[in-house]
């Protein structure tokens, strides 16, 4: 028992290191000065340095714990590092944002933390209840979080409206978690698995409840019709917390749908692929043309956000095919870690941008800054053009390994659907650069060095990962799921 | 490493150190700026001097080959494949030698950002070289959207009045067409097993119905590009907002990307649909030809007649391509060369007189050959060779692409009727129509508008750009058969190739 | 003068025994042309008639006849001493039987005045005017404008501007679902979850 206690303990490590690590925190800053905050965040950091430490030091070698609920395999390493590189830029984007935003709430960095733990525990579960509880682990912080900016009304809405509905939406996830017990009388995955593959349950139960979960789990990614919330909360929620959760919480959600779909329900995967089908298309379809219409910049990204979900919940769709499965996860995985570079890329340079009191965050706002700060443009350009996914970049790339998914799986209609949709894209993200270089304005940008550093490590990230990708790509086709 | 240093390598990428160079300039250098552009254009045509002399013309195949693993992984082989041969010897010396041309023709026109402008502008280079060498489907596909990149900014930020409207819209109607061709391009990687091309063309057996969808696929981002009617709407707007230097490389170089990408990807890898398309898309071509020359002589605006008249040439290249026999493709080929130095040309003229009085409205002007007669004479070879008239280059290729056309329309050629051929003939007539009258309007008769007659003449440097374009025009039209040499054993395999495909596939 | 001396030295050339020009021509000619055969008799009555008119012509304006002509006075005499012979003959024979007015009048007039009908008014005023400037280049010109506005700007550029329209008219719309309130989202997640759940279940289940 002790020997599998501390296998087990051994498996979530860096979960115990970072939540931990997060606690003692939580005291320490008490001792800390308010004008010495910065502290805070810097400790913060080394916390999930610490925790990457671990994470990388146990690649190739898949562990489980708590009686196979805990899975530490490769998938799980994988993006757990991608979760902690993106909680390490979240970090560097609030540095200096905090003080500037007047926030003066260092338990954010806690929270965030806190958060980021649930994220990477979702990635490596495998039952169904440890998932709902990463879900509430990730979620809670983030409520906090987006409501951190108050007295700021936007943000106190978009932190209720966040709880209301994540509350909702938590117990349909759970509810369909109670059919598939009553279905499959597990909620381990493997088990789940072999119930279903033995085909000795009620069929509407189990339909019913993966459905529910894909309810549950889609909303936390965003996908169309559950995606309603995203544009308030990211738009109301101060603008490093959004970077980082819109990054982090689809990670965690698709790391979830991805292990639940691929390893407990291939067998009823063709009355689930039609769904997964008519959401994918919605997303991409509803996320693009919405974002068109959108003067605001968050809210603009926050749209762009859904139609990113949609892309990879197109490389979800043939995930019932077994030669095609492998790909599914390869490419679903290669795109986040796109998407989180992009995404930060282009959120720096909305931070950088943003004045006090939300102002500075239309797109007029932009105008002319490619005359007067050509190197921040620059960085948005980039983002855009990943988002768009045009050559060079990042963006391209993943969307390339995406529609590779979907048309070996036969699914040429969704291929044109989703590529149709990236050409609506490329509309609103051009806008963005059509402001900054063709049209004059006289833009105002904070220059903070971490900031600085973030946006332009993404960029070149974006770009130079883009032309030397074989390792990217090796690493994402070698992060298999373990397979029991 | 030996790739890095290999010529192609190097003609490909040699403008990033131009670029590079650049990056530390400061804005107010801007004629160190120039100057640096100029000399990493002029060495990157020295380059491919250098790659002219190392080419075999006998040899029909790929040469100097740079063939590298790149993305290895997940079973799929992107390969860094660079190639020459008969089919892009010629586009890659048009590219190289126009480049320099248009920065030397933009001393004075952009004063504005000229870093940028020069950076862009060498980025769009590499991007342009790239697609003409690539060997590799995404390889190709990366420069081929990359070359968006640099064009959309050049337009949108050194354009006309209306340049956001015509850069934007470049930019998505393009895509529009790449990104179908990008999902005709995995399907053939997933399926085939390869993205380069001899394994593809080696392997062939694409069933007859999967050819023609593929096929369209690839045509919708060629045919946008070309541009093949109706999907022509974009070059008006787009030629006429661009600053000078822009036009003369969108309609030099950038437009025959979309007849090689025919020539290259469509008819080897599409026998039996190329076959079978055939004479649709020569009677979209004859419409182009026909439909170009006519819209362009309502035209008021210079630039926008000389952009109607890029249709209506290429709509020539278009009926070469697809006679599918020897003398049609050799006739497109030497077209597209053709049709860059004449039309990139008359773009450096507009430019000159855009210069000097601001205006670009047709009835402007009159009586010009008076005070600037070396302008004048210049304008008249050009538009000579615009026009077809024999003994400058135009001549050779329409003449040779109707020849081809003429070969086609035989019943058992790839068109069965010889409509086609003479339709286009007729366009040749339409063409002398548009050209003399620009020409009329702008230079004879007597000097009617004040503000013509105290205008400069072209001054040497202006001069200079036009002259290697002007010699090049006497050489092809009096002497072309080193240019048909360099064609003559891959074009000849590539219509022996098409042949046979077809011959042996079963629908 | 010239011209006798070169019909003498022609004649000469012919003549019977040396046929030297008649040979020429025949190699000349194709068809393998005999010369005419020398006959006599015509040889002899053209050589009488022409000495014949030769010694006419003496008589009739020989020196002494010539002087006692012109030595009548002017008024009274006739402009040439055939006229004394032959009298309105000689009018004929002066005026070249009319050759030249008939030629005129019957051939060279009307020739000039349709060939200038021709010219002016079916070449010019409707050939050249109306048909080929009116009709032809107007045409033209109407076809190309038409083309040029009407179809070229109006309809195919019409239609990639109004896909663009489109685009942004639909996302104008569509904006507008997003309403602000929590309940309308609730709303909507939960429709989401009736139609997914309800294909799930009614679409039928093959695991039986």
């Amino acid at each position: 028992m002790t020997s599998d206690l501390l296998v087990s303990l051994g498996a979530v490590l860096p979960l115990i290191v970072l939540v931990g690590w997060a606690c003692v925190l939580l005291l320490v800053d008490l001792a800390i000065p308010k004008e010495r905050k910065g502290w805070t965040a810097l400790l913060a950091a080394l916390g999930l340095l610490v925790a990457a430490g671990f994470v990388l030091s146990r690649f190739g070698k898949p562990m489980v714990g708590f009686g196979g609920m805990i899975v530490a395999d490769d998938f799980a390493n994988f993006l757990s590092v991608l979760l902690l590189v993106s909680g390490l830029a979240g970090i560097a984007l609030s540095y200096d944002y905090l003080k500037r935003m007047s926030i003066g709430h260092s338990e954010y960095y806690v929270l965030l933390m806190f958060s980021l733990s649930g994220m990477i525990l979702m990635c490596m579960a495998a039952d169904l209840i440890v998932i709902f509880l990463a879900l509430e682990l990730l979620s809670i912080p983030l409520y906090v979080l987006a409501g951190i900016a108050v007295p700021r009304l936007s943000s106190e809405e978009a932190a209720i409206k966040y709880f209301l509905l994540g509350a909702f939406s938590s117990g349909f996830f759970v509810y369909g978690t109670a059919l598939v017990y009553g279905a499959t009388g597990s909620t381990a995955l493997p088990k789940i698995f072999e119930a279903v593959q033995s085909g000795s349950q009620s069929p509407v139960l189990l339909l019913a409840g993966a459905g529910l979960i894909l309810v549950g789990l889609g909303f936390k990614v965003a996908v169309v019709p559950f995606h309603m919330w995203t544009p308030d909360v990211y738009h109301g929620a101060p603008s490093s917390v959004t970077a980082f959760m819109a990054v982090g919480a689809k990670a965690a959600g698709f790391a979830a749908l991805l292990r639940v779909f691929i390893l407990a329900f291939p067998a009823i995967s063709a009355n689930l692929t039609p769904v997964l089908w008519a959401l994918a298309a919605l997303t991409m379809i509803l996320g693009n043309i919405v974002a068109i219409a959108q003067k605001n910049i968050k809210r603009m990204l926050a749209y762009s956000s859904i139609a990113h979900a949609g892309y990879i919940l197109m490389a979800l769709v043939p995930y019932g095919q077994q030669n095609v499965s492998a790909n599914t996860v390869a490419s679903a995985l290669f795109y986040l870690v796109a998407y989180a570079f992009t995404n930060f890329a282009a959120w720096a340079v909305v931070i950088a941008l943003e004045k006090v009191e939300e102002r500075g965050l239309e797109l007029e706002d932009y105008a002319g800054l490619g005359r007067k700060y050509p190197a921040l443009a620059a960085v948005m350009t980039v983002g855009m053009l990943s988002f768009t996914g045009v050559p060079p970049t990042l963006g391209f790339v993943g969307k390339f390994y995406l529609f590779r998914t979907v048309i070996e799986g036969g699914y040429i209609g969704l291929a044109i659907i989703g590529v149709l949709t990236s050409l609506i894209s490329a509309y609103y993200y051009l806008r963005v650069i059509v402001i900054m270089y063709m049209k004059e304005g006289e833009p105002e940008v904070h220059h903070e060095p971490w900031l600085q550093l973030t946006a332009f490590g993404a960029a070149l990230g974006v770009v130079f990962l883009s032309i030397f990708s074989a390792p990217l790509l090796y690493l994402a086709s070698q992060a298999v799921m373990w397979l029991f | 490493m030996i790739y890095l240093l290999h010529p192609l390598t190097l003609v490909t990428f040699f403008p990033l150190v131009g670029v590079l160079v650049l990056l530390f300039l400061r804005p107010e250098q801007k004629n160190a700026a120039r100057w640096v552009a100029l000399v990493a254009t002029l060495v990157t045509f020295g380059i491919s001097l250098a790659v002219l002399a190392q080419f075999n013309p006998s040899n029909p195949d790929l040469q100097l080959v740079v063939d590298v693993p790149w993305i290895p992984v997940a079973g799929w082989e992107i390969h860094y494949f660079l190639g020459v041969d008969g089919l892009s010897i010629l586009l890659l010396l048009l590219t190289t030698l126009l480049a320099p041309i248009s920065i030397f023709s933009t001393w004075t026109a952009v004063e504005e950002r000229v870093k940028d402008f020069m950076i862009f502008f060498l980025l769009l280079e590499i991007g342009m070289v790239g697609v003409f060498l690539a060997q590799d489907l995404f390889l190709f596909y990366v420069f081929w959207e990359f070359t968006l990149i640099p064009m959309y900014f050049l337009i949108g930020i050194w354009g006309g009045s209306r340049r956001m409207y015509a850069a934007v819209k470049f930019f998505l109607y393009t895509m529009a067409g790449s990104i179908l061709m990008l999902l005709a391009i995995l399907w053939l990687g997933i399926h085939q097993g390869s993205f380069q091309m001899p394994t593809l063309l080696a392997l062939g057996g694409i069933p007859g119905n999967l050819q023609i969808w593929l096929f369209l696929a690839f045509a919708a981002a060629f045919a946008i590009k070309v541009p093949m009617w109706p999907l022509h709407s974009w070059l008006p707007d787009a030629h006429v907002e661009a600053p000078t230097a822009g036009s003369v490389i969108l309609a030099g170089v950038l437009l025959k990307m979309g007849t090689y990408g025919f020539l290259r990807f469509n008819l080897p890898l599409f026998p039996y649909a190329a076959v079978k398309l055939a004479p649709w898309m020569a009677a979209l071509a004859v419409i182009g030809i026909l439909y170009g020359a006519a819209v362009s002589y309502a035209q008021k605006d210079v630039k926008k007649l000389v952009a109607y008249s890029s249709v209506s040439h290429l709509g020539f290249v278009m009926l070469g391509l697809f006679a599918l026999n020897s003398q049609g493709i050799q006739g497109g080929i030497l077209q597209m060369v053709n049709h860059g130095l004449s039309t990139g040309a008359l773009f450096l003229i507009v430019g000159m007189i855009y210069e000097r009085r601001h205006t670009r409205d047709i009835d402007a002007f009159g009586g010009l050959w008076k005070i600037m007669p070396i302008y004048g004479v210049l304008t008249l070879i050009v538009a000579l060779s615009s026009m077809g008239l024999p003994g400058l280059n135009g001549f050779v290729g329409e003449f040779t692409i109707l020849l081809g056309a003429w070969g086609a329309g035989q019943p058992d050629g790839s068109y069965g009727t010889y409509w086609f051929a003479a339709l286009a003939a007729i366009g040749v007539i339409l063409a002398a129509v548009y050209i003399l009258l620009m020409f009329q309007k702008l230079f004879l008769g007597p000097v009617t508008k004040d503000e013509n007659r105290s205008l400069k003449d072209l001054n040497w440097r202006e001069i200079v750009t036009l002259v290697p374009l002007i010699i090049l025009i006497f050489w092809i039209g009096l002497y072309p058969k080193p240019f048909f040499m360099l064609m003559g054993p891959t074009v000849d395999n590539l219509v022996k190739a098409i042949q046979a495909a077809s011959v042996a596939m079963i629908p | 003068m010239v011209l006798a001396g070169l019909s003498v030295l022609g004649g000469l050339l012919n003549f019977p025994s040396l046929k030297t020009f008649g040979i020429w021509l025949e190699h000349t000619l194709k068809n393998n042309l005999h010369e005419g055969e020398f006959v006599l008799l015509i040889a002899v009555i053209s050589t009488i008639l022409a000495l014949l008119a030769i010694f006419l012509g003496w008589w009739l304006y020989n020196p002494r006849r010539y002087e006692s002509f012109w030595a009548m006075p002017a008024a009274k005499r006739q402009d040439d001493p055939l006229r004394v012979y032959i009298g309105p003959v000689f009018e004929v024979l002066k005026n070249k039987y009319w050759v030249d007015e008939l030629y005129w009048t019957v051939i060279l007039n009307p020739y000039i005045s349709l060939s200038r009908f021709l010219a002016d008014v079916v070449d010019w005023r409707f050939w050249h005017d109306w048909f080929h400037d009116k009709v032809l280049a107007g045409g033209y010109d109407l076809l190309t404008r038409l083309l040029a506005v009407q179809i070229d700007l109006g309809i195919i550029d019409g239609i990639a501007n109004g896909l663009g329209t489109l685009a942004q008219r639909s996302a104008g719309s569509l904006r507008r679902v997003q309403t602000g309130y929590v309940r309308n989202y609730a709303l909507f997640i939960f429709l989401g979850v009736v139609i997914i759940l309800g294909y799930l279940i009614l679409a039928g289940n093959p695991l039986k």
